[in-house]
């Protein structure tokens, strides 16, 4: 029972993580608990469709399909998820004012609050498929009894969401007057961590080239595989040694998004007293 | 006392007369001739041979030195093995089987023990064996490379959830393949944090995986799916 709990704990806390910040993030977007929970279902049934495919997705393009549809997952999530912030930052204000009524007019016509479904499914994709396969390997090789694997991966899956709802429970909590741009803030540089184990993966794939093997080695001080080690890299994407690529993708993506999201959605009045008076309107 | 007993030996073979303090430890007589013989060493086809060779030589000869005194037959023996720790070490070194200065070490003790036994000077074959074994000792495990396959990859096999060898060996910077072949009917993920990769392997099929380049040291990989056993090091040299 207690391995499949904890392979089941480690998986979901990444998956819970993710969400958590999402929802905290997303806090006033009609129905979006909704869109969280589809994204859950579609992530699940994709999980196990992917575990079913491990195979021939590993066999593809040489070998290689398996990194390069784990770089696939990762960059689509880093796109989905940019979009998210950004979307919050101009719509977020105006959701966060006018309760629901307005809510439902922001959401009209907007079908890009369907992204998140897309968020949360490919937040799930890797882990659940992990998840997927260990329990089938653990009940095929019949060395626990079924209801003892059942039990731990429920064991598990309630402690990892255990995780995630006291770090929502938190943000709500200790982010109260500045929620959006602090969760903004932190789904940035998740989305940075993502983009860098995306390179990772085409690294690993021989697609693209590490630039630097190891800029800076902190293993003995936070380890990959400790526990903090862990959170830390869903949360902030932190790796003990990272190549130079890794960097420069998490660069460019902290800095692109970052930018972005710093630009959008600031009060007319102040853009205009930035621009030089204009005779012409 | 020894080196005269040694020398009265030597003067006794030499004239052709057994010396009666050695007639216990001689076998059979050996001649003066015989004594200062070439032999021809062993050829070695790779370095694993060489290495396995070195250390089954070096193993006869930490049994013959065992006694308190070498006779002319041992010390004659061991002068015949230095033949072959000679072209170990030379298969060793013209293969760059480990770094320069340990294999200069070893191929250094060589000689001295090859000359020491051809001159019967048994205080020497001891102290440059000792330094001998304590050379091979570092090449031991630390510096050896792991073997590759005809392509060139690093082979690791997965059977009851765990990997053989346990131990990879590789040079540091530069690109290694790694080709994990998984024997086990069950999924497993082979993953390390520390060179930062992870892949499921399906059960009955192998996966090619490439790391580094690496700078040297230790790094640790596993099989996230068994974590209890699936474990191992990879070493960057």
């Amino acid at each position: 029972m207690f391995p499949t709990a904890t392979i089941v704990f480690r998986e979901i806390i990444e998956v819970a993580l993710v969400v958590s910040i999402v929802l905290a993030a997303t806090r006033g977007m009609p129905s979006r608990i909704h869109l969280v929970l589809a994204g859950l279902g579609v992530g699940v049934f994709g999980s196990v469709v992917i575990a079913f495919f491990t195979d021939a997705i590993s066999q593809a393009i040489d070998g290689i399909g398996q990194e390069i549809f784990n770089a696939g997952v990762m960059f689509i999530a880093v796109g989905f998820l940019s979009w998210t912030v950004i979307w919050m930052k101009t719509h977020g204000r105006q959701l966060a004012q006018n309760i629901k009524a307005v809510g439902a007019d922001v959401m009209a016509g907007d079908k890009s609050a369907y992204v998140l479904v897309g968020v949360v499914a490919l937040a799930t994709f890797r882990e659940g498929a992990e998840i997927a396969l260990f329990t089938y390997g653990m009940t095929a090789s019949g060395a626990f009894p079924l209801s003892a694997i059942v039990m731990g991966g429920i064991l598990g899956t309630i402690g990892g969401a255990a995780i995630g709802l006291m770090l929502y429970m938190g943000l709500l909590k200790a982010a109260q007057k500045h929620l959006f741009s602090i969760t903004g803030w932190m789904l940035i540089v998740l989305t940075a961590g993502m983009a860098a184990q995306g390179a990772n993966f085409l690294i690993a794939a021989g697609v693209l080239p590490p630039l630097h093997p190891e800029v800076w080695d902190t293993s003995a001080l936070i380890s990959g595989q400790s526990f903090i080690g862990e959170t830390l890299r869903v949360l902030v994407g932190y790796t003990p040694r990272p190549t130079g690529m890794e960097l420069v993708f998490y660069g460019t993506v902290l800095l692109g998004v970052g930018t972005a999201y710093k630009r959008v959605g600031k009060p007319v009045s102040s853009h205009r007293k930035a621009l030089p008076l204009v005779a012409a309107e | 006392m020894k080196k005269l007993l040694l020398s009265m030996a030597m003067i006794g073979l030499a004239s052709g007369v057994s010396s009666v303090a050695v007639a216990e430890d001689v076998q059979h007589n050996v001649t003066h001739e015989e004594r200062t013989m070439h032999y021809e060493g062993q050829s070695y086809a790779t370095t694993d041979e060489a290495l396995e060779a070195l250390k089954a030589h070096n193993k006869e000869i930490a049994e013959l030195i065992k006694a308190e005194m070498l006779s002319n037959s041992d010390l004659e023996r061991i002068h015949e093995i230095s033949y072959s720790l000679e072209t170990a070490i030379d298969k060793m070194i013209a293969e760059k089987a480990g770094k320069a200065d340990q294999l200069g070490a070893i191929d250094e003790a060589v000689q001295a023990v090859h000359y020491a036994s051809e001159n019967h000077e048994d205080a020497q074959v001891r102290e440059w064996f000792a330094k001998l074994e304590a050379a091979v000792a570092t090449l031991d495990g630390k510096i050896v490379q792991s073997k590759t396959n005809a392509d060139g990859a690093y082979e690791l096999v997965i059977k009851d959830h765990m990997f053989t060898p346990d131990e990879l060996h590789v040079p540091a910077g530069q690109k290694i393949k790694l080709v994990v072949h998984n024997q086990d009917p069950t999924p497993e993920e082979f993953e390390s944090d520390d060179f930062r990769r992870e892949k499921i392997v399906p059960g009955n099929s192998s996966a090619t995986i490439y790391v580094g380049p690496l700078k040297p040291g230790k790094y640790h990989f596993f099989g996230e799916f068994n974590l209890d056993k699936a474990n191992g090091y990879l070493y960057a040299e």
